[in-house]
């Protein structure tokens, strides 16, 4: 089954996601390659590029490490609400977020400068800029640790307490390099998806005259007959960006051992009160007040008037169109189909890196990155150079689903390996011993048991697929719209407030959607 | 579950076309999806025998796509309708485009139609200047000129040119028209040159900058939704972006497309177009609503010379600007 | 339903350690023999190595009529086509089932119904003593409580080979006695062979046919109760 297994994954995470881009690059390929790549820009490009992507790994691993701890083995107040609420930068698109973040925190007439004094916070900014992409991102890590921490012993945070460690002691002896495989591992998806990011880069990067790769590949893409072999010689160079992740290696502990353990919690103790106060400030400043910009928006006739005479609901009049109502179920059949077949695929490629001594495991695990690391106007614009001929897939909904799948694949794959590593092989070999084989095995005690960190991928896949923008600009065909270019369109020939209604609908259905399954499931499902 | 096959099935089905015998047009184009809602039905009862295909997206999305598919080796496209009028001299000069000369296109000014017919212009959106004199108090500008005046420091915003080809094609007026120190001076008031043009229309709604160089058929709508904001026809010329309709060469039924091509320029297809906020080419039409007649609008002379340097200028106009804005 | 166990010239290598030194052992058909050894010594690894959870490095191994494993021949059966039971020293109860199902497990792979499984798991339960506790979690259970659920699951088997890895070691004394005599019993009963792991002289001299004493990966001695009762390894630990 193995052998099998790897063959397929294998050959799926190769024709999914790497022909497209070895399409790409073969056009790149040639004289002009080192012209490109040696140029002066493209250098500085490159060294923006590596710099935001460092910085925002580095605060996203701050921000969700710390609350994926905290409310996962603390006992911090309001943490069940507080697991929810953290996701929501997650389920605003980025392109939207870096518009609410606009509206709150350029230097003339951002909400939060208002208050605080003109020109105090600078959006347009290295560090604005690294503060939007970390608050996008770092629901991965959050998401990727909760997932890993979710089947570990309490036993051993509670043998540091009795060994007298404080509750900073405990985290950072024990719970910290117990984290420290999922937070690499999330680290570098954070660090591959900064740095092919397009949306924020390009709204606040060009004020604060940033120019990273993406833009740089966008520009060449979308304009010139002959840009694509420049774009395609840019993108090698993000191919690069896939390796680094792979340097980082971290030691992983199977913590979920035989012998079954009961749930306990760390007691903040005299931190309680400091880490409270904390907590909800980031909340309210991160989380509440830039969705509160986005919904805000959809209830004004004119952005930035906030009298109360132009207050309206008539924005909301879009959602009658039946174009509309036609995206968001073209959306959300392909982010379900998306978010199901990537974990699926992340799954299987998972298992054999990290569950199996398959030769080329590892590369198979490090080569389905490579997508998300790529610009998704690259991605799709080899999606279309492979899928004409012989197979014609411009204008299906096929070639969407390849690409989100694609882009993603490594969100599921990593989320659910981080899961797979903190689980002991014994399990699995007690049901071998009773004489279950591969399928069996699979089905009733690995699938079961890594199960937080499979809805967890699932969820990491389907937010981005739902509201996804840059590919499917450019590969939906007539009838293929789907909410985020419906948004954009908005956007573009209508303004501000009537993509927010979008905005909102979707933070809406999604938060909904969430709490209904809690409910249902009794807590057991749901992000 | 079972919806998502559904979709999946009829997504599929979707791609290898419905065999009703209908002949398939394929349309890239960036005009505004409610007028191609308008224009539906009036060629549907034009060509009761083809089925219209529109791959309606922004002009810079199409050309990715369509760059795409030529280095494919497979070109979907039709007829071409987006907004840069130097991709098209790109394509006429590797002769990828199929020339046509449109009776219904003769009064189309000679300006505005490529010398071999290759192109011609089917839609004229012109840039402006737009103040939010809410939030604006001081002397309003009356030329683009104006704009590097200091008392617009921190106040000016326009589309980001290397990503916006309307924005650019501003860039490349202005700066033959005033030399590149004219960007020098807007750079020194600190312009925002970002997104496209609904960016500058965001920032001047919203105050943070309010003043900005922007398409005037973004401005119309907000006009009428009683936005506080004048628009300013700059005494230096506005710029028009003439923006072609083209049929390629590798059309499967060039024959057809000349009809489909001839009825854009149709004084009811050009009232549409007219309707989403755009002037028409044709002399003899009326302005959008809420804009200036077309004789009275100072616009930047525009011909086929200019057009032809500026497309082997291309990369140097982004290049120079972008060290610009760069540039302390 | 019993079969013969044979090891010959098996050897392990981990990372060029040599944790079991060539070993040859002959177990009969329903025999009960026990290995004993200073902890570190290989137990564990001969034990995974006849499982087929581990490769061994030499040496080949039999199951009754059948070669299941030789390192040379590169003939490897997998550990769930051997009919071998395991109960783990680190129990390697499943956190996700209830007891119940922990135990009727393997009879599921089996392909039995639920109802009849589900009263032949309440049986091994209730006979490990823990007839009342099956809804529960293993979370809920203690140390010494999840260690029976793993003895249940391997009893439960009834396979040709069932290796015991320590597992009584977590019990309180007089439990211990009962549970062992409790094995032993099925064990005539049903004549499965068994290789039985423990760290307990009293418990091994008991219940064996034969104990087989290891150290440092190699069999220092082997025999009846009877005959290897006044080794040295027994009298000084
Ligand atoms: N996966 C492994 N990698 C490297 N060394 C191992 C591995 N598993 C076991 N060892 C080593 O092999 C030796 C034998 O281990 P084994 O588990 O068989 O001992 P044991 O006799 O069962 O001990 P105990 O009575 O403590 O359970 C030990 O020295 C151990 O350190
Ligand atoms: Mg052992």
């Amino acid at each position: 089954m193995s052998r099998l297994g790897f063959w397929v994954a294998a050959a799926l995470v190769v024709i999914v996601g790497i022909l497209p881009l070895a399409r790409v690059a073969w056009e790149g390929a040639g004289d002009g390659w080192w012209d490109v790549v040696l140029d002066e820009e493209s250098r500085s490009a490159l060294v923006a590029t590596l710099k935001l992507a460092l910085a925002t790994t580095a605060l996203a691993l701050l921000i969700g490490g710390a609350f994926a701890w905290l409310s996962m083995r603390t006992d911090l107040p309001g943490r069940r609400v507080l697991r929810t609420l953290l996701t929501v930068p997650y389920i605003v698109p980025p392109y939207i977020s870096a518009v609410a973040w606009i509206n709150l925190a350029n230097p003339q007439v951002g909400l939060l400068n208002v208050l605080l004094g003109e020109g105090v916070l600078n959006v347009y900014s290295f560090g604005g800029l690294t503060w939007v992409l970390a608050l996008s991102f770092y629901p991965y890590v959050l998401l990727t640790v909760r997932a890993a921490l979710e089947n570990s012993d309490p036993a051993l945070e509670d043998a540091a307490r009795m060994s007298g460690a404080g509750t900073w002691r405990v985290f950072r002896d024990v719970s910290l390099p117990l984290m420290r495989p999922a937070l690499a591992t999330s680290g570098g998806l954070v660090f591959m998806a900064t740095a092919s990011a397009y949306g924020a880069p390009a709204l606040l990067g060009a004020p604060a005259r940033i120019d990273v790769l993406s833009t740089r590949i966008y520009e060449s893409l979308t304009s010139d007959l002959d840009g694509l072999r420049q774009a395609s010689a840019l993108a090698t160079l993000l191919f690069g960006f896939a390796l680094v992740p792979l340097l980082v290696r971290a030691r992983r502990h199977a913590v979920v051992s035989g012998k079954a353990s009961r749930p306990s919690v760390v007691r903040l103790g005299r931190a309680r009160f400091p880490v409270v106060l904390g907590v909800w400030s980031f909340v309210l400043i991160a989380v509440v007040l830039p969705a509160l910009a986005v919904c805000g928006t959809a209830f004004f006739r004119i952005a930035g008037d906030f009298s109360f005479d132009n207050l309206t609901s008539e924005n909301f009049n879009v959602l009658q169109r039946r174009e509309i109502r036609d995206a968001l179920l073209t959306s959300v059949g392909l982010a379900v189909g998306a978010a199901t077949v990537a974990v699926v695929l992340g799954g299987l490629v998972a298992f054999l890196a990290i569950k199996t001594r398959h030769r080329g495991r590892g590369l198979v695990f490090g080569l389905s990155a490579i997508p998300l690391a790529t610009p998704g106007t690259v991605l799709a614009i080899g999606l279309i150079l492979l899928w004409t001929r012989p197979i014609d897939l411009r204008n299906t909904v096929w070639i969407m689903l390849i690409a989100y799948v694609a882009k993603y694949v490594a969100l599921a794959a990593r989320a659910i390996g981080e899961g797979l590593g903190t689980i002991d092989d014994v399990l699995s070999d007690a049901a071998r011993m009773s004489g279950a084989g591969g399928w069996l095995r699979l089905r009733t005690i690995w699938v079961p048991l890594v199960l937080p960190s499979i809805v967890a991928g699932w969820f990491l896949v389907f937010m981005p697929s739902f509201s996804e923008l840059t590919m499917s600009l450019i590969l939906a065909g007539p009838g293929l719209d789907t909410i985020g270019t419906r948004m954009w369109e908005l956007q573009e020939y209508e303004g501000p407030t009537a993509a927010s209604v979008l905005a909102t609908v979707v933070l809406g259905l999604v938060i909904t959607s969430n709490i209904v399954l809690r409910v249902v499931s009794r807590g057991r499902y749901g992000i | 579950m079972r919806r998502l096959l559904i979709l999946l099935v009829v997504g599929l089905f979707a791609g290898c076309g419905d065999d009703d015998g209908k002949t398939e047009v394929w349309i890239y184009s960036s005009i505004y999806p409610q007028v191609i809602e308008r224009l539906e039905p009036k060629l549907d009862a034009a060509f009761p025998d083809v089925r219209f295909r529109w791959f309606q997206k922004g002009s810079e999305q199409i050309a990715a796509r369509l760059n795409a598919e030529f280095a494919s080796g497979d070109v979907n496209c039709d007829l071409l309708m987006t907004s840069d009028p130097f991709y098209y001299a790109q394509l006429a000069e590797r002769g990828l485009l199929l020339p046509y000369e449109s009776p219904q296109a003769a009064s189309v000014p000679v300006g505005m139609r490529a010398n071999d017919h290759a192109f011609t212009t089917v839609r004229v959106p012109v840039m402006v200047i737009a103040v939010n004199h809410e939030r604006f108090k001081g002397a309003l500008p009356a030329s683009f000129r104006d704009l590097v005046d200091r008392r617009f420091d921190g106040k000016l915003s326009m589309g980001d040119p290397l990503k916006s080809g309307t924005n650019f094609t501003t860039v490349a007026a202005l700066s033959r028209k005033y030399g590149w120190d004219y960007f020098q001076g807007l750079r020194k008031n600190d312009i925002i040159a970002a997104g496209g043009n609904s960016a500058v229309l965001h920032r001047l709604e919203t105050g943070e900058r309010p003043v900005g160089i922007v398409l005037l058929e973004n401005l119309l709508p907000r006009l009428a939704k009683g936005a506080p904001i004048t628009v300013v026809y700059p005494t230096d010329g506005a710029v028009p972006v003439p923006s072609p309709i083209a049929i390629l060469k590798s059309s499967p039924h060039p024959e057809l497309a000349r009809r489909v091509y001839d009825l854009f320029f149709s004084t009811e297809v050009q009232a549409s177009i007219v309707s989403g906020h755009m002037y028409s080419p044709l002399p003899e039409a009326a302005p959008p609503v809420g804009a200036r007649a077309w004789k009275d609008v100072p616009l930047y002379p525009w011909n086929a010379e200019f057009v032809e340097t500026v497309r082997k200028d291309r990369d140097a106009i982004k290049r120079r600007f972008r060290e610009i804005m760069k540039g302390g | 339903m019993s079969s013969t166990v044979t090891l010959s010239c098996l050897r392990k290598i981990y990372d060029g350690n040599h944790v079991v030194k060539g070993i040859d052992l002959a177990v009969a058909g329903g025999e009960f023999v026990s290995l004993l050894g200073a902890s570190g010594c290989g137990k564990t690894t001969v034990l995974r190595l006849v499982a087929g959870l581990e490769t061994p490095d030499e040496g080949s191994i039999d199951v009754g009529e059948r070669c299941v494993c030789d390192a040379a021949l590169g003939t490897w059966v997998p550990p769930e086509d051997r009919r071998i039971g395991m109960v783990f020293q680190s129990y390697a109860v499943w956190p996700h089932m209830s007891v119940l199902d922990n135990v009727a497990y393997p009879l599921r792979v089996r392909g039995e119904r639920r109802p009849e499984r589900r009263a032949r798991a309440g049986e091994v339960l209730a006979l490990v003593g823990l007839g009342d506790l099956g809804a529960r979690r293993p979370a809920q259970l203690s140390g010494g409580q999840q260690q029976r659920v793993a003895l249940a699951r391997g009893l439960i088997m009834e396979p040709d080979v069932l290796l015991l890895d320590e597992p009584l070691s977590n019990l309180d004394a007089k439990l211990r006695i009962r549970m062992r005599r409790d094995i032993r019993r099925i064990q005539q009963e049903t004549g499965f062979t068994v290789i039985y792991v423990t760290h307990d002289q009293d418990e091994a001299l008991e219940i064996s046919d034969r104990l087989v004493i290891m150290d440092a990966g190699e069999i220092l001695a082997l025999g009846t109760p009877a005959e290897v009762r006044d080794h040295p390894f027994l009298s000084t630990t």
